[in-house]
């Protein structure tokens, strides 16, 4: 039997460890999922679910000393609620773009967030410029989704880790980190994502991994899998 | 350079640095037992620097210890050294400047917090408000709510003391007085600014623009880098220390005297303001050398010789910019946190350490400066 496992690059992987071990108050903490409803601009990335881990480590770090919290005396799940109760966490598309950055970065030496378009200077000059400065807060999963950015693989079999299982209403991205093939069929997908809790007051897992196991390789088996009626899109890069 | 050997001048100027430096230490004791009876002291509320190193600790410290310089300054000056062509302008300006500190220090301890309405609920007014004369009104005095909306970026809101757009109205003034002093009342030879190596360039009324902004910048600057023990009188010593020094260069005797008497009374302050310090020096004393530092820079036409007489509170102030730029424009921290003192607390380096450090830098700067000054 020929077996072949796929994986996304190392500097992909240590985004997502970072996101699923973040060092605060010497334990590991899964990063919560935030996204920012609100529509606030003109914050701190970290605090509108766009930060990189390392910043929201910083920022709880910091917001412990202003409140003068001793952060090593909360048990796993205290911090976990700490850092929801401050609007600390990520959205599907960040966690999305940061780790696919860090893959193109490390394979081709492409930094996304110059390549991607959000909008074009001459629609709309201002907003050209925002997202020149602040690029990851207007990246959205329908600007990955967008075919100028993007576009769809039709062919389930060459599907590749890296690649984005989206949500056909453009709310949520998936992003695929490892696929398992026997003879040259995909058995099994490991993904990733940042989903949003399903109910009021209820924390949420914060960013998962899940693995999805194939018998017959097919789409249709893979959105029944995952009871979502997913479409599978590749960065055009 | 030609005065270099004018004893008569160093007499004088080191006299009245070591009489200034007595008088002040008189006074200080006082001062402080004065400021504890009317409890005008540090509080600490939520604060972006409340939880670093050991903010708590300096909890119920007297404020306004600035007071003590300033008044050394004012009755030694008026009293032994007041020139109607040199010193009565940076004397006033330096009043106006303390005046201005100390009615922010006294609001910070007093009063109650205020809050500017936000330019969003002004345009919702304008919608929405019953009366229409008042929707006028709110439309005609746009500009100036736009105005005060544009300083929220430096002050969290609300807040105690002078609002930021109040302070900056204030210290334009103070400028604006130092500008028409100087291009006006010194003459036109203050039209040219010094450059070392190259002899001058003529501004011309491009000064009064300028001149503004250098005592607005400075002011503010020297009010920023008063956030660890000493740390900002220690600097201004060896700023004003350089001056004195370039002042006598220059032969100029009241100049010489005003550097040496504010060099006299901030070695007193410093000393009863290491840590852990017996009073801070507050918004009366930051804002007050800062502009004094400022116009005795342009007026001893020296201009181009701030970054390095300043050389400490320049970095200070240009983290603070750089931070309010990549937090609102990259949406991200330049510094864990700014000034760049609070940084490297954050960083583990100890309050000794940085300020030490920084005066250490200060003085090598001006001693580059002073250098600079000779060419």
């Amino acid at each position: 039997m020929n077996e072949q496992t796929l994986k996304i690059s190392e500097a992909g992987q240590k985004i997502i460890d970072s996101y699923l071990k973040m060092a605060i108050g010497g334990k590991p903490i899964i990063c919560p999922y935030y996204i920012n409803l609100k529509k606030q601009r003109a914050a701190l990335r970290v605090f509108l679910g766009k930060g990189l881990a390392q910043e929201i480590i910083n920022e709880a770090n910091f917001i412990s000393l202003k409140e003068e919290i001793d952060l090593n005396k909360l048990s796993e799940k205290d911090l976990y609620q700490f850092l929801v109760k401050h609007n600390l966490g990520i959205d599907c598309s960040g966690l999305t773009t940061y780790i696919l950055q860090a893959i193109f970065k490390e394979n081709k030496n492409i930094n996304i967030f110059k390549k991607i378009k959000i909008v074009s200077f001459l629609k709309n000059p201002y907003r050209w410029l925002i997202t020149q400065l602040r690029p990851i807060e207007n990246i959205s999963v329908r600007v990955l989704a967008n075919n100028k950015n993007s576009f769809q693989v039709n062919d389930f079999q060459k599907i590749k880790p890296g690649d984005m299982l989206i949500r056909p209403n453009l709310r949520h991205v998936y992003l695929i980190t490892k696929i398992k093939k026997e003879n040259n069929q995909i058995k099994k997908i490991i993904y990733i994502n940042a989903p949003r809790p399903k109910q009021k007051d209820y924390f949420g897992p914060g960013i998962v991994q899940n693995i999805i196991l194939l018998e017959k390789s097919e789409l249709k088996e893979l959105r029944k899998k995952m009871d979502e009626e997913i479409i599978i899109r590749r960065l055009k890069f | 350079m030609t005065n270099i050997l004018n004893h008569s001048i160093l007499n004088s100027t080191l006299i009245f640095a070591i009489f200034s430096c007595l008088v002040a230490f008189i006074g200080a004791p006082l001062l402080i037992r004065l400021l504890q009876k009317f409890k005008v002291e540090r509080t600490f509320e939520v604060g972006s620097s409340k939880g670093i190193g050991h903010r708590t600790e300096k909890t119920g410290t007297p404020i306004m210890g600035g007071l003590l310089i300033v008044i050394t300054i004012l009755i030694i000056t008026v009293v032994f050294n007041w020139d109607s062509r040199f010193t009565y302008v940076p004397i006033g300006i330096m009043c106006l400047a303390a005046l201005l500190g100390a009615w922010d220090d006294i609001l910070n301890v007093f009063g109650k917090k205020r809050q500017v309405r936000s330019l969003k609920r002004t345009f919702k007014l304008i919608k929405v408000h019953k009366n229409i004369l008042y929707r006028f009104y709110l439309v005609i005095t746009l500009p100036w709510a736009i105005f005060r909306n544009s300083f929220h970026i430096f002050s969290p809101q609300p807040s105690r003391g002078v609002l930021p757009h109040e302070k900056i109205l204030l210290q334009i003034t103070a400028g604006a007085i130092t500008a028409w002093w100087i291009v006006f009342k010194l003459g036109e030879e203050w039209l040219y600014v010094w450059i070392p190596f190259n002899g001058e360039i003529f501004l011309g009324y491009w000064m009064i623009p300028l001149i503004i902004f250098i005592v607005v910048f400075f002011a503010n600057a020297v009010n920023i880098s008063d956030g660890l023990d000493g740390l900002s009188g220690g600097a201004l010593i060896s700023a004003f220390g350089g001056l004195a020094v370039l002042s006598y260069f220059q032969g100029s005797l009241p100049f010489s005297i005003l550097n040496a008497t504010v060099v006299g009374a901030l070695i007193a302050y410093v000393y009863f303001n290491i840590k852990p310090a017996r009073f801070q020096m507050g918004d009366v004393g930051s804002l007050a050398m800062g502009s004094l530092f400022a116009v005795m820079m342009i007026a001893q036409n020296r201009l181009m010789l701030i970054p390095f007489f300043g050389f400490i509170f320049l970095v200070e102030i240009f983290s603070v910019i750089l931070q309010t730029f990549w937090r609102y424009g990259l949406g991200r921290r330049l510094f864990k946190m700014a000034p760049l003192h609070h940084h490297l607390e954050l960083h583990g380096w100890s309050e000794e350490k940085i300020v030490m450090r920084f005066w250490l830098i200060n003085s090598f700067m001006v001693i580059i400066g002073l250098w600079l000054a000779i060419h």
